[in-house]
C-alpha cells in the first residue's frame, strides 16, 4: 500500500490531526469530514468526531451506509481497517466493492449481544482501527455507553454506533447523536446533541454517487468525447 | 564400521492412511499414481492390485481399463521425504550416525551392538519399530552403507560382516538395485549385464568410458575400496521446553506467569532466524490426571512473547486446568518463516495493515469464524456473488448492476398487497428488471427478476420475483 | 414490474444479430435450428452474423430456403483496435467485401483465430451494412467512425436482454445517436434459438474458457435472454421505431447466396478454340494412344455420347482442368489413378485419368452424370501418397493461391469428445472421464450410455450424470473446428477470397476454405479432389523394381489384364498387400466369391463394406452366385438395374435407379435420397423417403416382402454405401496389385516395405507372409543395406529382399543415406570407421548396433555394443579404445536377440518368436495356424500366438476378432461379446495369446470360436508388441 495521502508532515500537523497521543492531556477535538459540506459546516471540528462516538438514530435501510461512505471511503484509502461489530445484516461484498472500499480492510466482527458490546469496545480502543461501526438497539445501559466512550477516546479512531428505534429523548454519554431518514434522492438529518450549540433546523443532504443508493434516474454513464459523465461499471458482454 | 540399512519399498504407498478395514466392506486395491507426460503412471501398487495384474510403471487410464473399483493416491513425494526424516530422527536412538537416501534408512550400527545387545537384539529392535510405525520393510547388514543399501533393496535379508565376503554376496544381485539413471541402464542392458557379478567382472577403466565414472566409483564404495562419507542426518527444528514444579500450578494466573517464561526462552530461540511460530502446545502432567494439553493459535506466525500472551490470555478466559499440574511444556513443533514481515522495535507500523493482536484477542474469545472478512465471489446469483474470508483478503470489485450493501441471510418472503409487494409499507419498482438465471449445473438453479424497489418511507430494497413460482421476495437492503 | 402484462399486438422483426454454432464454443444451437425458431416465430427476416465467419451460412441458406425465411447474411466482428461491429451484405458485391474481409482477417492470424483493425474494415467498408456493437462505456468517437466509414449504412444495435440496467442503457444509446447521427435499430445478440439452451451456451463458454462451469463465474451470461424471443416480448422491451427499423434494415439486404456463380479457370484452352472444341481434340488424341490398333466402335460410339453430355452440361473445364492436374502427374513420374462418379467414362479413360477400360464394364455413363439431377461430376484422383504435395503445389503455383485453395472438413463432435468436453465442464474427473471414454469405444450404441455409466463407477440417476447425458447428446454433431479436407481443391475463375472467406489451415502454407463439400456441392460449386493413396506409391516403386529386373521400363498399363493365375490366387484368399482385399473381412469373403473376372473385383469391393453387410446383401448374393438361390427380379425395370449383381442392390447408383424404376422418384429425388442416405440415423430426414418408396412401389405393383426388403437394404447403405464407380476404379488396383503380388513377389514385397505405413499389415506380418511364399529376406546390414529395402540378386528366379535402413527406430534417412553412400567398396573395415566415414553420432551408432546392421562388422549385438559405447565422437580419436572386453560379454541368446529385433525394427527374420515356445505348446497340446486349418468344423481347437490385430467392427454387434499370428501363419479367432467381458483384461493387453475354443469352418474359411482366453505374454520376457491395438 502506498503511503496514506495526508501523513501528517510535522509534528504541530500529526497533533492537530490527533495523530500523537499526547498522554497527560485530554485529546482536542479532532474530526474527519463526512463529505457533506452542509453537515461538516453544523458538526464540531467540521466533520465526524475521532476519538469519541459517533450516535446515529435510524431505521435501516435509509443509506445510513451511503451517508458515512465517503468518511469510511477516507478511512480506507489511509490504509486503515473498518470493523463492522455485529451488523444487522450480511456486508454484501460485491456492494461494497462496488462502493471503493477494499474488502481487504473491512473486517465483519459476529457477536451476540452480550459480546458485542465487549467486542465494540476492544474495538475502538484499539490505535490502529481506522473507523469502528457498532449497532446497538433502542436500549444501552448507561454504564455500557460510558465504557464504548472511555474506549473510543483510547482508541482515537472514527466511531460510530448506529441505533435503530432508539428515543430521541434519552439522554446519553455520547457527545453527538443524530437523526437519519431518507428524503428524496438523499437525507433529512438533524442533529439532537452536539458539542456546541443545538440545530433546530434538520439538514437536507443529497447523494454525491450512487453507492450504495442506486438512483434509476441518474444521467446515464457514458464516455463521450467532449461531455464528461462519470461511468459506473457495467457488466460486460462477455 | 557395520551398516544396517532398512529398505522401505513401500513407501509411497505406506504414508496414506490405510482404509479402516471393518471385515465386512470389500478391501479396495489401492495404487499411487505419478503424473508421467500428459497422463499418470502407476508407481506402485498394493498386493492386491497386483494380484489384478497392475504393475508399476503402467498407465492410469490402462489400469482403470482393467480395475474399476481402485483407490487411487497421488504420489507426494515430500510426505515420503518427511517421512523418512521422521524416521530417521526415531532412529538416532540407537546410533547418533543415521543416513538417508531415499527409500532407504542407514544406520552405523557398529559401535552400539553392545549396548543394545548384539546384532541380532539390535536388528530386530529397529525393525520392530519401523513396522510398529506402520512401514513394510527389507533390512540388510553390511561393512559398507552402499552395499547394505544394495542387499536391503533386494529383500533378502542378508547379513554381511566382513569386506572380504561382499563380492559373493552382491554378485547374485540384480542391476535394479543400483537405480541406475535410464542411459547408463540402457547401456548395460545392451551389453547383456544383468548381475552385479557380471558388472564387478568388467574392467573399472572400460565400464567407466561407457557408462560414466560414477558407477565404478559407487562400485568400489561397495566393496569398500573406496571412502564412502555420509552426510549425517541432523534433526529438524523443533522447540521443546518444559519447567518442572516443586509446587504444582492451580490457577491459570500462575500458568500465566509461567507460560510468560517459556514464552521468552522461545522468542529467544527463534530471534535472529528469521523464524516464527503461528500454534504452540502447552503440555501439562498431573499427579492423579491423564497429561492434558491447551492449545493456542494465532492468524501470523510470530516469536513475540508479548504478542503470544495476549492471545493466551484471552483463549483462557473460558478454560481451567484439569488438574493441578506438575510440569508445564511448550512444545513449537512447525517452525515456520516470519513471511518477511520486519519486526521493527516499536511493533506494527501505525495504518498499514490490520491490527492483528486485537483480531487474534477477539477470536481468541467469540470463537474462530467470527471475526472475518468478505470477498467477492465472481458468480451471477448474488447469494453466491460473496463469501467469508480470512480477514485482511483482497478481492477485486465487480462489475454488476446495483447491488444492496446489506444481504439477507436468507431471501425473505414479501406478502402482496393491493397489487404491489409489502414489506412494512407499499414497495415500488424502480426501473426495469435486471434478470438472472442462472446455477444449473449445481442444482441451485435460479430464474429472478431483481429491482429496487422503494418504500413511502423512502427505505430502498433489493426484491425479486421467482420467475418459477412467482412469488416476491426481499434480499437486501440499500443502506 | 407486473408479471401479467397487456396483450401487444406482435410487431414485424427481422433480427439482425445472432450466431450459430459455427461461432465455435458461443452458439450453441444450430444454423437450422435458428432459422426454423425464427420462421415460427414469424420473424421476417434472420441475418447470421458468425464471429468472422461464413462456414454455416450455407446451412443456414439451404434451411432457410426449405422454409421460406429471408436469410441475410453477415458476421460479427471484434477488432483489434477495440470495437465490436456486425457487418451485412446487402448484394453480391457487398457480399464479395464481405468475403474478402473476413479472408483479411482469418489470412493475419494463427489458424482458428483472427486479426483485424479499423484499417482493414475501412478499406472494405464502401458496401457493406454496419451494426455497431457497443461497449458497455461507448466513446462517441467510435460512433463517428462508423458515420464517417459507413454512410447512411451504419445503426447502433440495441441489444436489451434484461441485464443490470436496460433503461440506463436505452437512455444511453439514445444519447450517442444523437451526438453521433447514427440511427438506432433493435437487435437481440442472439446466442441460441431458444432459452433451454442455456445450459449447453453456459457449457460451450466452459469450454472455451477451459475451467468447469461452476469455475466460469461471470464469464458466463447472467441470464438465457440471448435466444429468439417472441415478438409480443420483444414489443414490450423496445421502443416500436427501433423494431420497425431491424425491418427497414432487412428490406436493403437483398443478397440471396443461390446468387454465387463460378467461373471455371479459362486458361486450359489454347487460343481459337473452345473448351468443346480443346476437350475433344484431346480425347482423340488419347484414344489413338490407348488403342493403337484402331479405336473399338463401341468406344468410339461411347466417346461421342459422352462428350456431347458434357458439351451439353457445360462442364468440359472440369474435365480439362483434371486432365491438366493428370498430365502434370505423368510428366513427374508420379502414379495417379481416377474414381468418382464421371471418373471411369471413356472420355477419362482416353485422358489419362483412369485406367479401367470402357469395355471392361457395363458402366453408363449416365449413371454418373446426368442431365436432369444437374449434379456437379465427381472425380476424385488418388495420387502416390508421398508425392501428392508436389501435386499440390503445382496447382498452387499454376492457379495462384488467391484462386486455388481446399475445402474445409467440419469437425464435428462425436460422443467421445462432447463426453470428455461435457464431463470437464461439470467438473466430472479426469479419471472418471477416462473410464466412460474407455467404456465408450465406437462399438457402443450410444442409447447404452446410461448402463456404461454404472460401469463406469456412476450414478445415472444422479442430478450431474443425467445432466451430462443431456448435455453429450445436445453437444454431438456440433462443429467443433474446421480442418482441411484430405484434397479437394476449389479452383476459380477470379480471386476466390470474393466467393468464400479463405483461412489458415494448421499445415504450414495451406489455406482452405470456409465451406466443406456438402457446402459447395448445395451451391453447386465444382471441385477436384486431389487424394493420396499409399499403393499407388507401392506400385510406383514395385514397377520402377521389375522395370530394372527385365531391363526395359514396365508400367501398369503393360500388366496383361484377366490373368487366370491372379484370380487363382485371391480365390485362395492369398492377399496380404493387395490393395482393399486384404483385410480379414476381404480375406474370408475372397475363397466365397471366387472372382474370376474383373467385374467380380468390383463386386468384392463393394460388398464387404457396413452397408452391404447391414442391408443383408452378402449372404443372397453368395447363395445366388454359388446357383443355390434363384436369380429372380420382380419386373424387366428392375432386372435392368440389378442384373449385373444378380438381382442384389449392391451399389450406392442401384438404389438411386431403383427408386427411379420401381418407386417412380424423379432423377433429383433420387439424388435427394442419396444425400439422405449419408445422414439417415441422424437427420431423420428418410422417413418422409421411406414412405415415398413403399408407396411407390406399391403403386407399381410390387409384392410386400419385397418392398420390406429393398428398404431394409437400402437402410443398410445408410451407414455406407459404396458407388460403383469407386469400386471399379479400386477394383483396377486391386488387379494390378494382386497381379504383381503373383509374378513379382520379392518387389512387389520391396515396393510395400518401402511405402510403409499403409494398408492393413505391419513389416513384420508382410516379411512373415513373404517368407511363407518361400522370399528370400535378408537382414540389415551395414555392409550391403541402402536406406529403401532393395532387390539382391540371388541366382533364384525371385531375388532376394535386403531390408533398408529405413526399418530402424530411430534411424533417420540423412544417417541411413550416409552409411550407404560413404561405404568403401569393399565395406567398412571397422566400427571406428564407419563412426568416421559416416559421421554417425552416438545416437545413430547405438541404432544400427540395436538393430543387429552391426552383426558383420563387428560381432554379436553383446559386443557391437560394447566396442561402439567405447567411441567418443565428440573427440575424434579413433582407436583409442583397446580395452577388448567380449570375452567377459556371453552372447545373447537366440530369444534375447528376437527381443532386441522386436524392439529396433518391430520385426524379427531369425525364427518366430512363437517357434522358441512351440516345445512347450506341443507338450500343451497347443495347435498351429496350420493344423488348425486342417482341423473339422465343430472340433476342439487351441491356438497360441503374438495377438497382431484386435478389431471391433461396427456391423459385428458385439464380436472381436483377434488375429494370432504363430510361426506357421495367422490365426482368426472370433470372440462373443460375453467372453470379452469376462476376460477383459486378457483381451486388451495380452500380447501372447492362448486360445481354447470350436473349429468354425465354411469352405476354406477356419474361424476358432473362443470359450477362454489365457494370458502367456509372460513367457515373451519383453517382446514388445507390434499389433494395431484398438485403443
Amino acid at each position: 500500500m502506498s503511503r496514506p495521502p495526508d501523513s501528517p508532515h510535522t509534528l504541530q500537523q500529526a497533533i492537530r490531526q490527533g495523530a500523537v497521543w499526547r498522554g497527560d492531556r485530554c485529546p482536542p477535538i479532532t474530526a474527519r469530514p463526512s463529505g457533506y459540506p452542509a453537515l461538516d459546516a453544523q458538526l464540531p471540528g467540521g466533520g465526524w468526531g475521532l476519538g469519541q462516538i459517533n450516535e446515529l438514530l435510524h431505521r435501516p435501510g435509509q443509506g445510513e451506509l451511503a451517508l458515512l461512505l465517503p468518511a469510511l471511503r477516507r478511512v480506507a484509502e489511509e490504509g486503515r481497517p473498518i470493523l463492522l461489530v455485529a451488523p444487522p445484516w450480511i456486508p454484501y461484498a460485491p456492494a461494497w466493492a462496488q462502493a471503493g472500499i477494499p474488502l481487504a480492510q473491512l473486517v465483519w466482527i459476529r457477536a451476540t449481544a452480550a459480546d458485542a458490546l465487549w467486542a465494540l469496545e476492544q474495538a475502538l480502543a484499539e490505535p490502529d482501527c481506522g473507523a469502528v461501526l457498532g449497532w446497538a438497539g433502542p436500549r444501552l445501559d448507561d454504564r455500557h455507553a460510558r465504557r464504548l466512550q472511555l474506549a473510543a477516546r483510547r482508541g482515537g479512531g472514527l466511531g460510530l454506533l448506529l441505533r435503530h428505534g432508539a428515543p430521541e429523548s434519552v439522554a446519553s454519554p455520547f457527545p453527538l447523536r443524530l437523526a437519519v431518514a431518507a428524503q428524496g434522492d438523499g437525507w433529512r438529518v438533524r442533529l439532537l446533541k452536539r458539542r456546541g450549540p443545538p440545530l433546530s433546523e434538520p439538514l437536507y443532504l443529497t447523494q454525491p454517487d450512487s453507492s450504495f443508493r442506486p438512483r434509476p434516474e441518474s444521467p446515464l454513464p457514458c464516455h463521450a468525447g467532449l461531455l464528461e459523465f462519470d461511468a459506473t461499471p457495467r457488466r460486460r458482454a462477455a | 564400521m557395520l551398516w544396517l540399512a532398512i529398505h522401505l519399498p513401500q513407501l509411497a504407498l505406506d504414508i496414506f492412511p490405510p482404509m479402516p478395514d471393518d471385515g465386512t466392506a470389500l478391501q479396495r486395491p489401492r495404487i499411487v499414481v505419478a503424473s508421467h507426460g500428459r497422463g499418470e503412471r502407476l508407481a506402485l501398487v498394493d498386493a492386491l492390485a497386483a494380484s489384478l495384474g497392475l504393475k508399476p510403471d503402467m498407465k492410469l487410464s490402462a489400469a482403470l481399463a482393467l480395475v474399476n473399483e481402485l483407490t487411487i493416491h497421488r504420489r507426494k513425494p515430500q510426505a515420503e521425504a518427511s517421512a523418512l526424516t521422521q524416521l530417521a530422527a526415531w532412529a538416532l536412538r540407537f546410533t547418533p550416525t543415521v543416513a538417508t537416501v531415499p527409500q532407504t534408512l542407514l544406520l552405523e550400527i557398529g559401535g552400539c551392538l553392545r549396548y543394545f545387545g548384539g546384532l541380532d537384539a539390535l536388528r530386530a529392535q529397529v525393525e520392530q519399530g519401523v513396522a510398529a510405525q506402520g512401514y513394510a520393510l527389507a533390512s540388510a547388514v553390511a561393512p559398507t552403507p552402499l552395499a547394505a543399501q544394495w542387499l536391503a533393496c533386494h529383500g533378502d535379508g542378508a547379513t554381511v560382516t566382513a569386506t572380504a565376503e561382499l563380492p559373493t554376496a552382491l554378485a547374485s544381485l540384480p542391476l535394479t538395485v543400483l537405480a541406475l539413471e535410464p542411459a547408463p541402464a540402457q547401456t548395460l542392458r545392451q551389453l547383456g549385464i544383468a548381475s552385479l557379478g557380471q558388472l564387478l567382472a568388467l574392467p573399472r577403466a572400460g565400464l567407466g568410458r561407457r557408462v560414466g565414472k560414477q558407477l565404478p566409483l559407487a562400485l568400489d564404495r561397495a566393496l569398500g575400496h573406496a571412502a564412502d562419507p555420509r552426510d549425517p542426518f541432523i534433526p529438524p527444528d523443533r522447540f521443546e521446553r518444559c519447567i518442572d514444579l516443586d509446587w504444582p500450578v492451580e490457577t491459570l494466573e500462575v500458568f500465566v506467569k509461567l507460560a510468560a517464561r517459556l514464552l521468552e526462552a522461545l522468542d529467544a530461540f527463534l530471534s535472529g532466524r528469521g523464524l516464527g511460530v503461528q500454534t504452540l502446545f502447552f503440555r501439562f502432567t498431573h499427579d492423579d490426571h491423564p497429561a492434558s494439553g491447551l492449545r493456542v493459535g494465532i492468524g501470523r506466525p510470530t516469536r513475540r512473547a508479548a504478542e503470544w500472551l495476549a492471545v493466551l490470555r484471552e483463549r483462557i478466559v473460558h478454560e481451567q486446568l484439569v488438574a493441578p499440574a506438575t510440569s508445564v511444556t511448550l512444545v513449537a513443533d512447525t517452525l515456520q518463516l516470519l513471511d518477511g514481515r520486519p519486526l521493527t522495535l516499536f511493533g506494527p507500523q501505525g495504518g498499514q495493515g490490520l491490527p492483528e493482536l486485537l483480531l487474534a484477542r477477539l477470536g481468541a474469545r467469540l470463537g474462530q469464524g467470527a471475526v472475518i472478512g468478505v470477498a467477492t465471489v465472481p458468480e451471477h446469483r448474488p447469494e453466491r456473488a460473496w463469501r467469508e474470508a480470512a480477514p485482511g483478503t483482497a478481492a477485486a470489485a465487480l462489475p454488476v448492476g446495483p447491488r444492496p450493501g446489506w444481504l439477507l441471510p436468507e431471501p425473505q418472503p414479501l406478502p402482496w398487497r393491493n397489487e404491489r409487494p409489502w414489506h412494512g409499507e407499499p414497495l415500488t419498482c424502480l426501473g426495469r428488471a435486471e434478470r438472472i438465471e442462472s446455477g444449473w449445473w449445481d442444482g441451485g438453479d435460479v430464474a429472478r427478476d431483481y429491482y429496487v424497489a422503494q418504500g413511502e418511507s423512502g427505505a430502498r430494497y433489493w426484491i425479486f420475483h421467482d420467475c418459477r413460482d412467482g412469488g416476491w421476495w426481499l434480499h437486501g437492503c440499500f443502506a | 414490474m407486473n408479471p401479467t402484462h397487456p396483450a401487444t399486438p406482435a410487431p414485424g422483426y427481422a433480427e439482425l444479430h445472432c450466431l450459430s454454432n459455427f461461432s465455435f464454443q458461443r452458439g450453441a444451437s444450430s444454423a437450422q435450428e435458428l432459422v426454423e425458431r425464427a420462421h415460427a416465430l414469424g420473424y421476417r427476416a434472420l441475418a447470421i452474423t458468425d464471429e468472422c465467419s461464413l462456414a454455416g451460412i450455407v446451412r443456414a441458406h439451404v434451411a432457410a430456403r426449405d422454409c421460406g425465411l429471408k436469410l441475410l447474411v453477415g458476421a460479427e466482428f471484434a477488432l483489434a483496435d477495440g470495437l465490436r461491429l456486425a457487418l451485412l451484405a446487402p448484394d453480391r458485391n457487398a457480399y464479395g467485401d464481405l468475403s474478402e474481409l473476413i479472408s483479411l482477417g482469418r489470412r493475419n492470424a494463427e489458424k482458428g483465430d483472427y486479426h483485424l483493425s479499423r484499417d482493414d474494415v475501412e478499406s472494405l467498408s464502401r458496401r457493406l451494412l454496419a451494426l455497431w456493437l457497443p461497449s458497455d462505456a461507448p466513446d462517441a468517437d467510435d460512433g463517428r467512425w462508423f458515420a464517417n466509414h459507413f454512410a447512411e449504412r451504419a445503426w447502433i444495435a440495441v441489444e436489451l436482454v434484461n441485464g443490470p440496467d436496460d433503461q440506463g442503457r436505452l437512455a444511453q444509446l439514445r444519447w450517442l445517436g444523437e451526438a453521433t447521427g447514427l440511427p438506432l435499430v433493435a437487435a437481440g445478440d442472439v446466442h441460441m434459438h431458444a432459452r433451454k439452451r442455456r445450459p449447453l451456451q453456459d457449457v460451450l463458454t466452459a469450454i472455451r474458457v477451459g475451467r468447469p462451469v461452476a469455475q466460469c463465474g461471470l464469464a458466463l451470461f447472467p441470464n438465457g435472454e440471448r435466444h429468439l424471443r417472441n415478438r409480443s416480448r420483444l414489443a414490450r422491451l423496445y421502443p416500436p421505431e427501433l423494431l420497425a427499423e431491424t425491418l427497414r434494415v432487412a428490406e436493403r439486404c437483398q443478397f440471396v447466396m443461390s446468387e454465387l456463380a463460378y467461373e471455371y479457370p479459362a486458361e486450359l484452352v489454347p487460343p481459337g478454340r473452345t473448351a468443346a472444341e480443346h476437350l475433344a481434340a484431346l480425347t482423340q488424341q488419347g484414344l489413338m494412344v490407348r488403342y493403337p490398333e484402331g479405336i473399338p466402335l463401341r468406344v468410339q460410339a461411347q466417346v461421342a455420347h459422352e462428350l456431347a453430355l458434357v458439351a451439353h452440361l457445360r462442364y468440359e473445364a472440369f474435365f480439362l482442368t483434371v486432365h491438366d492436374v493428370v498430365t502434370f502427374a505423368r510428366g513427374q513420374n508420379i502414379l495417379c489413378q481416377g474414381r468418382g462418379s464421371a471418373a471411369n467414362s471413356a472420355v477419362c479413360y482416353a485422358l489419362g485419368i483412369t485406367e479401367v477400360r470402357p469395355e471392361d464394364g457395363n458402366l453408363l455413363f449416365e449413371r454418373f452424370i446426368s442431365v436432369e439431377r444437374g449434379e456437379p461430376p465427381d472425380i476424385d484422383v488418388d495420387f502416390e501418397h508421398d508425392r501428392r504435395e508436389e501435386v499440390i503445389q503445382y496447382i498452387y503455383a499454376k492457379y495462384g493461391r488467391d484462386r486455388a485453395a481446399l475445402a474445409a472438413t467440419v469437425i464435428s463432435y462425436r460422443t467421445k469428445s462432447s463426453l470428455r468436453d461435457v464431463g470437464r465442464a461439470l467438473g466430472f474427473a479426469e479419471d472418471q472421464l477416462d473410464r466412460l471414454a474407455k467404456n465408450l469405444s465406437w462399438w457402443d450404441d450410444p442409447a447404452l450410455l446410461g448402463q456404461r455409466m454404472v460401469e463406469a463407477g456412476l450414478d445415472p440417476d444422479s442430478r450431474a450424470v443425467r445432466m451430462l447425458l443431456i448435455l453429450v447428446r445436445q453437444l454431438r454433431r456440433f462443429p467443433r473446428h474446421l480442418s482441411q479436407h484430405v484434397g479437394g481443391f476449389v479452383i476459380a475463375c477470379g480471386p476466390l477470397a470474393r466467393l468464400v472467406p479463405i483461412e489458415n489451415a494448421a499445415m504450414k502454407d495451406r489455406t482452405v476454405i470456409q465451406w466443406d463439400k456438402d457446402d459447395l456441392e448445395s451451391l453447386g460449386l465444382l471441385k477436384v479432389d486431389v487424394l493420396a493413396l499409399g499403393m499407388l506409391s507401392a506400385l510406383r516403386r514395385t514397377l520402377q523394381m521389375v522395370s530394372a529386373l527385365r531391363g526395359r521400363p514396365f508400367a501398369m498399363r503393360d500388366i496383361p489384364r484377366e490373368d487366370p493365375a491372379v484370380y487363382r490366387m485371391l480365390s485362395r484368399g492369398d492377399s496380404i498387400g493387395v490393395f482393399q482385399v486384404e483385410s480379414r473381412a476381404q480375406m474370408s469373403m475372397l475363397p466365397r466369391l471366387k472372382p474370376e473376372k474383373f467385374y467380380d473385383l468390383v463386386i468384392e469391393v463393394a460388398i464387404v463394406r457396413p452397408g452391404p453387410i447391414q442391408g443383408g446383401m452378402v449372404h443372397p448374393y453368395l447363395r445366388r452366385r454359388d446357383g443355390i438361390e434363384k436369380v429372380e427380379y420382380p419386373s424387366d425395370a428392375v432386372r435392368d438395374v440389378l442384373t449385373r449383381t444378380l438381382g442384389v442392390p449392391i451399389f450406392q447408383e442401384q438404389v438411386m435407379k431403383l427408386a427411379e424404376v420401381a418407386a417412380g422418384f424423379t432423377p433429383g429425388e433420387a439424388d435427394q435420397l442419396r444425400r439422405s442416405m449419408a445422414s439417415w440415423r441422424q437427420s431423420g430426414t428418410l422417413e418422409r423417403f421411406k414412405q415415398q418408396l413403399c408407396d411407390g412401389m406399391a403403386e407399381r405393383g410390387y409384392d410386400s416382402e419385397y418392398i420390406e426388403r429393398i428398404i431394409r437394404q437400402i437402410e443398410g447403405f445408410s451407414d455406407y454405401g459404396f458407388p460403383e464407380s469407386h469400386a471399379a476404379s479400386f477394383a483396377i488396383l486391386v488387379y494390378f496389385s494382386a497381379w504383381l503380388k503373383c509374378h513379382e513377389p520379392a518387389a512387389f514385397l520391396c515396393g510395400l516395405l518401402n511405402s510403409l505405413p499403409m494398408g492393413f499389415y505391419s513389416a513384420s506380418q508382410l516379411i512373415q507372409d513373404g517368407r511363407r511364399h518361400r522370399l528370400d529376406v535378408r537382414p540389415v546390414d551395414v555392409q550391403i543395406s541402402q536406406w529403401e529395402s532393395t532387390l539382391e540378386d540371388n541366382g533364384q528366379p525371385q531375388p532376394a529382399v535386403r531390408l533398408g535402413f529405413n526399418r530402424i527406430n530411430g534411424l533417420g534417412e540423412a544417417v541411413g543415406l550416409r552409411v550407404a553412400q560413404a561405404r568403401p567398396a569393399g565395406g567398412y573395415r571397422s566400427v571406428d570407421e564407419l563412426q568416421r566415414l559416416a559421421q554417425l553420432d552416438k545416437r545413430a551408432l547405438a541404432a544400427l548396433t540395436e538393430s543387429g546392421a552391426l552383426e558383420a562388422l563387428a560381432g554379436h549385438r553383446r559386443a557391437a555394443h560394447w566396442r561402439v559405447a567405447g567411441i567418443d565422437p565428440a573427440h575424434d580419436l579413433g582407436n583409442t579404445d583397446s580395452d577388448a572386453a567380449p570375452d567377459l560379454l556371453t552372447p545373447p541368446t537366440l530369444g534375447q536377440d528376437l527381443v532386441a529385433d522386436y524392439r529396433s525394427m518391430a520385426l524379427t527374420l531369425r525364427a518366430h518368436p512363437v517357434s522358441l515356445l512351440r516345445e512347450r505348446l506341443s507338450r500343451e497340446r497347443m495347435h498351429t495356424a496350420v493344423d488348425l486349418r486342417n482341423r473339422r468344423d465343430g472340433q476342439l481347437g487351441r491356438a497360441c500366438g503374438i495377438v497382431v490385430g484386435r478389431q471391433r467392427p461396427g456391423t459385428a454387434s458385439g464380436v472381436t476378432f483377434v488375429t494370432l499370428e504363430d510361426e506357421t501363419g495367422n490365426v482368426n479367432v472370433i470372440i462373443w461379446r460375453d467372453l470379452a467381458d469376462l476376460q477383459r483384461r486378457e483381451l486388451l493387453t495380452a500380447r501372447l495369446l492362448a486360445v481354447y475354443g470350436v473349429v468354425q469352418r465354411e469352405g476354406r474359411v477356419v474361424h476358432l470360436l473362443a470359450q477362454r482366453l489365457v494370458d502367456l505374454t509372460g513367457r515373451l520376457g519383453e517382446l514388445p508388441s507390434s499389433s494395431r491395438d484398438f485403443h
